[in-house]
Formats: structure tokens, C-alpha cells, sequence
């Protein structure tokens, strides 16, 4: 089966960030939106972060599920495996980073644990071994770790997209002059919500 | 069991403990490996530290401040929370001797009536003292007072400062530990730390002339001089920009600057209880010996009333 090419693979990671954005559209990584969201500044860490661990965990899984999940028939493992991998691997780089850039791990390191049992980072890996080959192969494509790490990137963009809208309009809020009953978790909710409904006309602009 | 069943088994235990294995034993060989050392000093401090994170020490919180001592960046008798006996402490971690500043508390220096008749224009914008006075100096008449938006009052996090109404807000003294947040918070600078243990504080902080300042607050220093001329035997006041400064460190507490003060300006807290607006001080110290300087004081423009009636000659 052919490759995808550049432009499917831009297309791809596009669709991610806005079509088929993990949080307004599937509603898959809720906890960090709503709890990270309160300012700016630990929003675009967390999103850094996020995008960090997203790109890494995509290519750690991709090649375990080819190398050594299907070829032994194993597949049925895959939600297990790639838990303790992403874990053991965000642990892992949570030390080299402590250990080689101390700024670094200032501006990611509280975020980086967090992300550890994500339901993103999982949900991610096992769309893309699962749900992205199938959907390409019936289009006569195959779907390779180019396209894998370009969904995963796209995936953790649109999370990031939704969290900085999320955390600045929660910023400004904070100063406004909002009903004693909405302040806080409730405004946080009806405003979630309503961006979702936004995010929800992207859908049918990209298959 | 068939035997495709037992080979599936097997395989699988295979594959998940070995996975299990491999990340277990490189995770703890790269624990040792990548093992950054920590200062065991830091945690000390850190232990005897207050944990308030108030940042009144200059530092981002307690943990940063901690570093910084054990690094000896910086002396161990910043915290203003912990005080005296935690310097200590931190000295006896550290091995040196440690010399503790004064607890301070903070103090406001205006005392003006924060009330609709003393606006010139109404504000409704955000809630804030910073964004209020961006406006046009504020919307109070006077611009040096206080506005009565409350930024101090949420900044602190020792829950020290009362808001009031119609006046600046009040420090609750057993709570205030000195950290300076409300210093910061203030637009006007009109928050001091002033040592506990002193009782003469200066409640104005207008540049104005006397006769400007009359225009526009009935409790404003008129730049007399009385004090710092007459009434202070011991050079402690000094009138800079039209207010009286006092040098704590001369300062004798003998309160005969706050007891002749005619605008109640200075005012020595052993007499009356301290932040609330003038109107509301006990004048019998003053009242027994009148001062005769603004006798012939004309009415100021729509004061409130219940401050009119304590005006001492007004």
C-alpha cells in the first residue's frame, strides 16, 4: 500500500488541531481543561508538556505494537502495554530532562507526572494503531509512524488550542463582574461548553 | 487446554513481564544514573520554614527561598511570618549566627473618607485600585488617598485587612505578619511596614499644600509644622513633600506630636485604636488642650457629616 503523502499528512495533523480536536469534539482529556485552565502562563507549560509526551509516546507505541505486539498476535495487550510504557517512559524523561536542563524541567516538570495516566496519550496511541490504519487502509493507504507522530502532534496542538482559548477567557473573567451563583466551576462549565459548540462547525469541513 | 490457548499464555505473560522487567530495571538504573543532588540543607530550611508562601521574603515562595540560603545568596532573617525564632533556626541549620529584624506590621498611611461626596467623576470600571487609578488619578479627589477598591485587602493571604467601608481598609494586627503584599498592591504607596512596637503612625500622604489639601479632605496634613517644629523634642519628625516622615529610630513615643496634631494626622495608637476613619477617634486627649492654630477652620466642601462633627475647632 502507498504511503500517505505531505500534503494528506498536513492535512491529517490540521484536522486534529480543529475538526477533530480531542477535547471540544471527542470530549477526551477534560481533567487537565478544566483544572490547568485558571491562567494563562500554566496553560501554555501544560501544553508544551502535553505536545512533548504526545510526540514521544507516539513513536514508543508505534514501534511496540509493530515490533513486537503484532507480529506475536498480542494485539489484545495493547491497552495494558501501552500504559506501563508511556508511564515508565514519561518517568524516564522526566529524569534526563531533571538531570540535563534544569530550566527545562522548571518550565515542564511539575506538568510532566500529570500527563503520566493521561486519558489523551492513551487515547491517542490506540487511535493510532487501531482506528487510523483502518480508516486509511480503506482508502488504499497505509498508515505508518510519519502519519502516527504527525496525528499525535496535531492531537496535542488542538488540546493546547482549546486550553490557551479556555485559560484566557478564564483569566478575564476572573475580573468581571459575573453572578455570585456562576463564579468559578459553573461559568467554567456553561464556557466549555459553548466552546465546544464553536469547535463543532469545523465538523464535515474535513473528512 | 488446547495447545494454542497455553502458547497465547505463554507468549503474553512473556511479553508484558518482560516489558515490565526491562522498564522497571531501567527506570531505577536511570534513577541512580541521572540522581541529581539535592543540598540536604534545603529541605531543612524548607522544614522550619512557615510554608506560607507569602513571597514577602522577595522569592517566589518558601522552596526558593530555602535554595537560595542554603546557597547563601541571601541572609535567613527575610521571613517576615516566621520572625525571630525561625531565623534562628535556619542559623542553627546553617551554622551561623543570625541577627533577627523587628517584626513589622503594615500601616496605612491615609485615614480620608472613601464616600460618594469626595468623587469627581463616577467610576465602574474593574474592582481594582490599579485600574482605578489609571484612570485620570483615580476617581477620589484627592490623589494621593486611598480608593477604596480593595486591592490590598485581596492581596493578602494572612487575611490581615479588613475593607471598610467608607474608609481605608483596617489591619487586623494579631494576624499581619509583615510580608509587604499589600505594600506592593497598593497603587498610591500608602502602605508601610512599620515595627509592631510603635504606636505613632502618620495617616496622610498628600503632597499638596495645606490649603489644596483642605480643598479636598478633612483629615489631611495641612503641613503645619507643628510637629516637626515644635512639638518633637527628639528630631524624629522631618516634613518631606509636605508630610511628616518619623524616624522610627529616634522616634521616644512620647505622643505629643499626635496629641497636638490639629488634622489628628499623627495618631498614637495607645489613644485611640488605630485605622478608622477620623470621624470615629475618641478626641479627649486633644480636646483637653485644644490647640489654637486652626481655630477659624472654614467648612470643607461637603465633608461627611459624622467626620464634620470631630473636626476639633470646625
Amino acid at each position: 500500500m502507498p504511503e500517505l503523502s505531505a500534503m494528506q499528512i498536513f492535512l491529517l495533523l490540521l484536522g486534529a488541531v480543529f475538526v477533530n480536536n480531542f477535547i471540544l469534539a471527542k470530549f477526551i482529556g477534560i481533567c487537565p481543561f478544566i483544572g490547568v485552565s485558571k491562567k494563562v502562563g500554566p496553560a501554555i507549560g501544560m501544553s508544551l508538556a502535553v505536545i512533548f509526551v504526545m510526540a514521544l509516546s507516539s513513536i514508543a507505541t508505534w514501534l511496540i505494537d509493530h515490533y513486537i505486539l503484532i507480529p506475536r498476535d498480542l494485539t489484545y495487550l495493547r491497552t495494558l502495554v501501552f500504559i506501563i510504557v508511556i508511564a515508565g517512559l514519561v518517568q524516564f524523561v522526566e529524569m534526563v530532562i531533571l538531570k540535563t536542563s534544569p530550566s527545562l524541567y522548571k518550565a515542564l516538570g511539575i506538568f510532566l507526572p500529570l500527563i503520566t495516566t493521561n486519558c489523551q496519550v492513551l487515547a491517542m496511541t490506540v487511535m493510532n494503531v487501531r482506528e487510523m490504519p483502518e480508516k486509511y487502509a480503506a482508502m488504499g493507504y497505509s498508515f505508518g509512524l510519519v502519519p502516527s507522530v504527525a496525528h499525535a502532534v496535531g492531537i496535542a496542538c488542538g488540546f493546547s488550542v482549546a486550553l490557551l482559548i479556555m485559560a484566557a477567557i478564564r483569566e478575564r473573567l476572573e475580573l468581571a463582574p459575573v453572578p455570585e451563583s456562576l463564579k468559578g466551576w459553573p461559568l467554567a462549565f456553561l464556557l466549555s461548553g459553548q466552546l465546544s459548540l464553536a469547535f463543532m462547525g469545523f465538523v464535515g469541513m474535513m473528512k | 487446554m488446547p495447545e494454542g490457548a497455553v502458547k497465547d499464555l505463554i507468549s503474553a505473560v512473556i511479553v508484558m513481564g518482560g516489558l515490565g522487567l526491562f522498564l522497571g530495571i531501567g527506570l531505577a538504573l536511570a534513577s541512580k544514573k541521572f540522581a541529581v543532588k539535592i543540598d540536604p540543607k534545603i529541605e531543612a530550611i524548607l522544614g522550619v520554614l512557615p510554608g506560607a508562601n507569602c513571597a514577602g521574603c522577595g522569592f517566589v515562595g518558601c522552596g526558593s527561598y530555602a535554595e537560595a540560603i542554603a546557597k547563601g545568596e541571601t541572609p535567613p532573617n527575610k521571613c517576615a511570618p516566621g520572625g525571630a525564632t525561625t531565623a534562628e533556626k535556619i542559623g542553627e541549620v546553617m551554622g551561623i549566627k543570625v541577627e533577627a529584624t523587628l517584626p513589622r506590621v503594615a500601616r496605612v498611611h491615609c485615614a480620608g473618607c472613601i464616600s460618594a461626596d469626595r468623587t469627581k467623576y463616577k467610576y465602574s470600571g474593574i474592582k481594582d485600585c490599579v485600574s482605578a487609578v489609571l484612570l485620570s488619578d483615580g476617581p477620589m479627589i484627592c490623589k494621593y488617598g486611598c480608593v477604596g477598591m480593595g486591592s490590598c485587602v485581596g492581596s493578602c493571604i494572612f487575611g490581615a485587612m479588613k475593607a471598610m467601608p467608607a474608609a481605608p481598609p483596617q489591619i487586623v494586627l494579631e494576624k499581619c505578619v509583615g510580608c509587604g503584599a499589600c505594600v506592593a498592591a497598593c497603587p498610591r504607596k500608602l502602605i508601610e511596614l512599620i515595627p509592631k512596637e510603635r504606636h505613632i503612625i502618620v495617616r496622610c500622604a498628600s503632597r499638596d499644600k495645606g490649603k489644596d489639601v483642605k480643598a479636598v479632605c478633612v483629615t489631611g496634613c495641612i503641613t503645619c509644622m507643628l510637629c516637626a517644629k515644635k512639638k518633637c523634642k527628639h528630631e524624629a519628625i522631618q516634613i518631606v513633600g509636605n508630610i511628616p516622615v518619623i524616624d522610627y529610630t529616634k522616634c521616644q513615643e512620647c505622643g505629643e506630636c499626635a496629641k497636638w496634631c490639629p488634622q489628628h494626622v499623627i495618631l498614637d495608637l495607645r489613644v485611640s485604636a488605630g485605622s478608622e476613619p477620623l470621624g470615629a477617634k475618641p478626641a479627649e486627649p486633644a480636646k483637653s488642650a485644644t490647640p489654637p492654630a486652626p481655630s477659624a477652620t472654614p467648612t470643607p466642601p461637603a465633608p461627611p457629616a459624622p467626620q464634620q462633627q470631630a473636626q476639633p475647632g470646625g
